[in-house]
């Protein structure tokens, strides 16, 4: 329907036919003559949100790289388990150690892990997927097919073995992360470069004798882009929830370094009794991936000049 | 074969009859502006009546707005009453729903979509008939068969029992027709019946429309932006732009006499007289002057074959040969199947033949068949492929430039225009031939003179794609290929989506540029006038084959093959009804 009334304005661009009745639009000014748009220019909520939730996790990071109310990793600045307090704001653990300090330091360590665990991912996936889509027959079919027996590894089982081959840690974790989310990344990928490569702009491009390397460059590269933003958004999200869960296993970050999963695994003994414990990270780990996850969808609509308002 | 309508005239106590559709000042906008400002017309029973109007005068709205359709976010005012009804603007969805298909019924443009692809077609036309009236899923079915017997399909129990995708496009446009004449509306609206389908099936699908309408008395609102159909099958004509009835009155009188100038400006438009290069009209090539330069594209006995699953196959090129010498306008005519993209493909290196050579600019593409896996979406399995060697190819690729169909679809709508259009310019090989291309802002300027040229304002490289018109995307692809001056340029159906006035501004510029640029034409086209409009050489292409071949004028004023005769006789043209 859309379609159907963005081309008046358009029509009236053209405006070479000779002059008639001016309707009432053709007055109007350029911008309006253009028809509604679903994507309003400017405010883009999602992105707002997701915006403000990151900016909130990374502003943590930040700050506690230089300041935190107390030493993240010195037990005994308050009494242990008491709850939340005009002091400890989100109380003390069992070992007496301030939960806020511990969250804003976490925030640091999931940062790290889901930057380095996506852009693993990210880095190697997005040219395999490229490639595969764009040079298809054997090359292609190879790069899938070991693509695939990746997939077939859940992503756990992957930090899980990586993390008794080279010990628990969390630089193993990520990289583990990041491997098992490269098969996602070259999926995405390759059905992407599909579609782009049977358009008549790649033809165009290949007309004019353009290289491969041109083509994924400058075609099929910023065509893919919004979905692999949604794919680094969301991926985000997992590496996130999967350093937890790996710390929750004893397997990611290993104590006392503050990480969100761990300090979830400690409360878990307390549930029902100290339930700030489990509240405090756990808070912290949806606001993160929730905030990711929001960015991810505004940067892919934002990104797209064509629900740009005209000029 | 010919479309033209039973021409008698409608009996004179028609208009006591009830119209079968009334519509008063009807206004359709959004919560930002209104597109459709007041319009009103009526169409009686039994009477046809063409609603012409490019994309964006609203002719679809106000269709969807008839059939109560319109979109959620759009508000429509005014009256609509169809068969004696109510208003219907001023009905519930849920009344609606009770006359539409059964009042009036609409058939769309794209039969495949709007077929679901997942049901045999006879129960579709039957769930339409069970939708509206009593009797029982077997009585459904049995009408179903009938309605497709009296829309001439073929074998109607066995097509019934067809999914959409196992019949040909003009055969799922019958299906459409019996599924909006099921209940015998009293108005049937076709939005553009015929824009997907081949010329001489369309010729067919007008014919039955015609017929089935007058036959049942029902009113029928014919929309189009093609005045040659609406000459053809309508009696009276309702010209909007904008949003606004600029004209309206008898088909006949409206076409000779045109009261408001936009209709004139459509009229003017519509009619493509052929238009004589003025260099070759100058110098007539034939084949045995011997001082003659040799030909810029040479075709010679080229087949291609293309595998399909199970090991069958299939011959989109059965031995063609062809000759086009330089400056020459050369327009290669077919349905769709009839091989003119697979030649096009073939000439600017993107395809290989199966054998045979394709000669381009002095480089002969010569056959080495190479055997290698080639992936398709089902198997993995052997095939042929051409292998030329890049220099070879690079050398075909600078001389010969594209232009497409589709005007969105062959502009990155990533990039901006500046981009788009000098990229070719990017490639060394490219500008081997123009040394002021060298450094970036020579390049630049190349790209300005040559959107310049096209006729494009001058911020147009700044902006993106999508804040062009149709047309104008159109000029844009014609820069892109024009900018590293090519010998040939192909254009393959290049205003076959456009609008009517903006095709004859289209063919101008492809016909300006052609003599001012000197570079060879190659127009590939479904259209018959089109072609001839800008081309002096001819060939016609059918199933693989060029069935006939010669200097415009003469393939049109006297074809040898039947094939060409019936593609004439289905070009709607305006002079084809004079009453």
């Amino acid at each position: 329907m859309s379609q159907i009334i963005q081309q008046p304005g358009a029509k009236a661009a053209e405006g070479r036919t000779a002059s008639v009745v001016q309707p009432p639009s053709a007055r109007l000014p350029e911008a309006a003559a253009v028809g509604p748009k679903r994507y309003k220019p400017g405010i883009h909520p999602q992105l707002v949100i997701g915006v403000v939730l990151v900016t909130l996790i990374v502003a943590a990071a930040v700050v506690s790289m230089f300041w935190t109310p107390y030493d993240p990793l010195r037990a005994g600045v308050g009494e242990p388990l008491a709850g939340p307090s005009t002091t400890h704001w989100f109380g003390i653990d069992r070992f007496g150690r301030d939960v806020f300090s511990r969250i804003m330091a976490g925030a640091q360590l999931t940062l790290y892990v889901g930057v380095i665990a996506v852009s693993i991912a990210a880095v190697i996936g997005v040219p395999i997927g490229i490639i595969a889509g764009m040079r298809r027959g054997v090359p292609g079919a190879l790069l899938m097919r070991g693509s695939d027996v990746l997939l077939a590894f859940p992503g756990l089982l992957l930090a899980i073995i990586f993390g008794a081959a080279f010990g628990a840690g969390t630089t193993t974790a990520m990289i583990a992360l990041g491997i098992g989310a490269i098969p996602a990344f070259a999926r995405v990928a390759r059905s992407g470069t599909l579609q782009v490569m049977r358009s008549d702009y790649v033809l165009a491009a290949r007309a004019a004798n353009r290289s491969s390397w041109a083509i994924a460059w400058r075609h099929v590269l910023p065509n893919i882009a919004g979905l692999i933003v949604v794919q680094c958004s969301v991926n985000f999200g997992l590496a996130v929830l999967s350093e937890a869960a790996l710390s929750f296993l004893g397997l990611g970050t290993t104590p006392p370094a503050p990480s969100w999963g761990r300090m979830l695994q400690e409360s878990q003994q307390f549930l029902g009794s100290h339930d700030h414990l489990a509240l405090a990270p756990g808070i912290a780990i949806a606001i993160a991936v929730l905030g990711f996850n929001l960015l991810g969808d505004g940067l892919r609509d934002v990104l797209d000049p064509r629900l740009k308002g005209v000029r | 074969m010919t479309p033209a309508a039973p021409s008698s005239p409608p009996p004179p106590q028609i208009a006591e009859v009830t119209p079968a559709l009334v519509v008063r000042d009807l206004r359709i906008g959004t919560q930002a502006r209104e597109l459709l400002h007041g319009i009103g017309f009526e169409v009686l029973a039994g009477e046809r009546v063409g609603l012409i109007g490019e994309s964006g005068s609203g002719k679809t709205l106000t269709a969807l707005a008839v059939m109560g359709l319109l979109d959620d976010n759009l508000t429509a005012s005014g009256h609509v009453h169809v068969a004696g009804e109510r208003n219907l603007l001023a009905r519930s969805d849920l009344q609606l729903v009770r006359l539409r298909g059964a009042r009036m019924s609409m058939v769309f443009q794209e039969p495949m979509t709007a077929l679901d692809p997942l049901r045999r077609v006879g129960a579709q036309v039957a769930e339409v008939i069970r939708l509206h009236s009593a009797g029982g899923r077997a009585a459904a079915r049995l009408r179903a068969v009938e309605l497709l017997t009296e829309v001439g399909l073929p074998e109607p129990a066995l097509t019934a029992r067809a999914y959409p995708h196992q019949l040909s496009g003009g055969q799922r446009q019958r299906v459409l027709i019996a599924m909006a004449l099921a209940n015998d509306p009293a108005l049937l609206i076709a939005d553009e019946p015929t824009t997907a389908l081949d010329v001489t099936v369309q010729a067919r699908i007008l014919e039955l429309l015609a017929k089935v309408v007058a036959k049942r008395g029902a009113g029928l609102l014919f929309i189009t932006h093609d005045l040659a159909l609406v000459s053809q099958v309508c009696e009276r004509v309702v010209v909007l732009k904008d949003g606004v009835v600029v004209e309206q009155g008898a088909v006949a009188e409206v076409f000779a006499d045109p009261q408001h100038e936009y209709t004139r400006t459509l009229l003017a438009a519509s009619s493509l007289s052929p238009r004589l290069s003025p260099l070759i009209s100058a110098t007539p090539y034939s084949a045995q002057n011997a001082d003659h330069p040799p030909p810029i594209i040479r075709l010679t006995d080229v087949t291609r074959r293309y595998p399909r699953p199970g090991g069958r196959f299939v011959d989109a090129l059965k031995g063609i040969s062809l000759e086009i010498a330089p400056g020459e306008r050369f327009g290669l005519v077919g349905e769709s199947g009839s091989g003119k993209t697979t030649t096009l493909r073939l000439l600017a290196g993107l395809d290989m033949p199966t054998s045979g050579t394709v000669e381009v600019a002095g480089v002969t593409l010569a056959h080495t068949p190479v055997v290698e896996l080639v992936e398709t979406t089902t198997e993995t399995r052997p095939g042929q492929r051409f292998v030329a060697s890049a220099a070879e190819l690079a050398r075909v690729r600078a001389n010969l430039q594209l232009v497409f169909q589709d005007p969105m679809g062959s502009l990155n709508p990533r990039m901006r225009v500046g981009n788009i259009v000098g990229e070719p310019l990017l490639n060394p090989a490219n500008r081997a031939d123009i040394p002021e291309a060298t450094t970036r802002r020579e390049r630049r300027a190349l790209v300005r003179d040559i959107l310049t040229a096209v006729g494009l304002p001058n911020d147009a490289a700044r902006r993106y794609p999508h804040q062009f018109s149709g047309g104008q995307r159109q000029r844009i692809s014609i820069a892109r290929a024009l900018v590293c001056r090519p010998k040939v340029l192909v254009a393959d159906e290049p205003v076959s989506a456009l609008d009517v006035s903006v095709r004859a501004q289209v063919l101008e510029l492809l016909a300006r540029l052609a003599d001012e640029r000197e570079f060879t034409l190659v127009l590939v086209s479904h259209d018959l006038a089109v072609v001839r409009h800008l081309c002096d050489h001819i060939a016609v292409m059918r199933a693989g084959e060029i069935v006939e071949h010669g200097p415009t004028e003469q393939v049109w004023a006297s074809p040898k093959h039947e094939y060409t005769m019936a593609l004439k006789a289905a070009t709607p043209t305006m002079s084809k009804r004079r009453h």
